[in-house]
């Protein structure tokens, strides 16, 4: 039986690996607390395997699993984190490692954006918009009303076109 | 109605190709895969092992009942065949008094079991005096009572060889104490412009005063913060408290508990 789960997990990261990771990677910004996150993603489905019903698809659930973990992780290291990042000296000359994980130039813009949004927004324009769920499956990850997920949206975009044109990488064109 | 919240945008293509211009690591994702493999077996083998180990617990019990019953049975007799006097509830009482440290003892170990799989081991956790001799640490003197229980010390090298001290008081659901000190190398108008206009550029920050040092403070529920932090600035030195379950006059009195003279 934990052979079968195993064989499912392993077939899981396979397909949504990826696609995890850059999830928890715009979520947090720091690859290694996304790589160990999406460690965690994978395990915690191992574990609560049997709650998975079938009633959703794997990716689905695979990313509500991420979605709770990371915004644990963020909750509790919140203010430890921004010390760090605020005491690293070097930090904003410090660019990612590329060969650990790299977001090509052409993005970088609206990677930063996006980066300075807040959470909710920040969530659901990458689940609707970017990871493409339906707004049901967006509701579900977030464990929001569907009516909820629209409103959000609605207010995330203009608010992403705001961050856009504040740092200069737009010229206040209109959604 | 259905076209107030057409979600529609310019950017649809932007975001879409964002994802595919964060590119992760090939290399990386089958190491992370290993481990989750990895992690899995290990998993496995602790079931399997706490499983045998309740199997031969229950044979342990079961043998002992039976021991026990047989003891129990012999006794009754020869009290029977003696002066007549039958079980007495004091006997009833023993034995069901066994078999309920039986179980106790079989539930400790299945705690003791869960505990060993969240081994929290961590490397740059350090002793109080070993900390000491890396900086000049100073310790609230007024810590909560449910939080005065041996904290653990865990010390942070910077690249730059700055230290951090990081003193976790306590960390429960309900209850977060959580303390930080650190060496920096800014001076105090530098840190507390970044206070406000970086750390917490949108959020709600009381600016108060901790023996007379700027402090800010973010509290719980003000915001969609989860904690409260509290940072006091001094010249080369960057204090917080992080806490959830604590009110704010209770963290004031833990800050100005702290003897910050000559630093």
């Amino acid at each position: 039986m934990s052979d079968s789960i195993k064989k499912d997990v392993e077939e899981w990261y396979y397909h949504y690996s990826n696609s995890i990771f850059k999830f928890i990677f715009m979520m947090v910004h720091d690859y290694q607390q996304a790589e160990d996150l999406t460690h965690e993603t994978f395990i915690k489905a191992y574990k609560n395997y049997c709650s998975f019903e079938g009633k959703a698809k794997p990716r689905t659930w695979l990313f509500s699993i991420a979605r709770n973990i990371t915004v644990d992780a963020i909750r509790k290291h919140k203010p430890i984190k921004l010390l760090k990042d605020f005491i690293l000296i070097h930090k904003d000359s410090d660019p990612l490692p590329e060969d650990i994980v790299e977001v090509k130039e052409n993005s970088k813009e609206l990677y930063k954006a996006l980066s300075s949004l807040k959470r909710p927004y920040r969530e659901v324009i990458i689940l609707r918009k970017i990871k493409g769920f339906s707004i049901k499956e967006t509701s579900d990850i977030l464990n929001w009303s569907e009516g909820k997920v629209k409103t959000t949206l609605y207010r995330a975009l203009p608010a992403l076109e705001n961050q856009l044109v504040k740092e200069g990488f737009l010229n206040g064109r209109s959604i | 109605m259905g076209d107030q919240f057409n979600d529609r945008s310019y950017f649809d293509k932007a975001l879409e190709q964002l994802d595919r211009d964060i590119v992760w690591n090939q290399e990386r994702k089958s190491k992370i895969q290993s481990k989750v493999m990895l992690t899995i077996d290990r998993e496995k083998n602790k079931s399997r092992l706490f499983n045998s180990f309740k199997y031969m617990s229950s044979i342990g019990v079961m043998i002992a009942l039976l021991l026990f019953g047989y003891n129990f049975l012999s006794d009754s007799m020869i009290y029977n065949n003696g002066d007549g006097t039958a079980n007495t509830p004091g006997n009833q009482t023993n034995n069901s008094l066994i078999t309920g440290e039986a179980d106790n003892h079989e539930e400790k170990n299945e705690n003791k079991n869960e505990n060993k799989e969240i081994p929290k081991l961590n490397k740059s956790q350090v002793t109080e005096e070993e900390l000491l001799k890396e900086l000049d640490l100073r310790l609230p003197a007024h810590i909560p009572s449910e939080a005065s229980n041996s904290p653990q010390f865990i010390k942070l090298v910077h690249p730059d060889g700055n230290v951090t001290a990081e003193v976790k008081y306590v960390e429960t659901k309900e209850l977060f104490f959580n303390y930080v000190q650190e060496e920096i190398n800014e001076d105090t108008e530098t840190v507390t412009e970044k206070i406000k206009n970086v750390m917490y550029k949108d959020e709600k920050l009381e600016e108060i005063e901790i023996n007379g040092f700027p402090s800010y403070l973010l509290l719980e529920g003000d915001t969609s913060s989860y904690y409260s932090s509290l940072h006091i600035v001094i010249d080369n030195h960057f204090f917080t408290i992080t806490t959830h379950g604590i009110g704010k006059d209770e963290i004031i009195k833990i800050a100005d508990s702290i003897d910050f003279t000559g630093l």
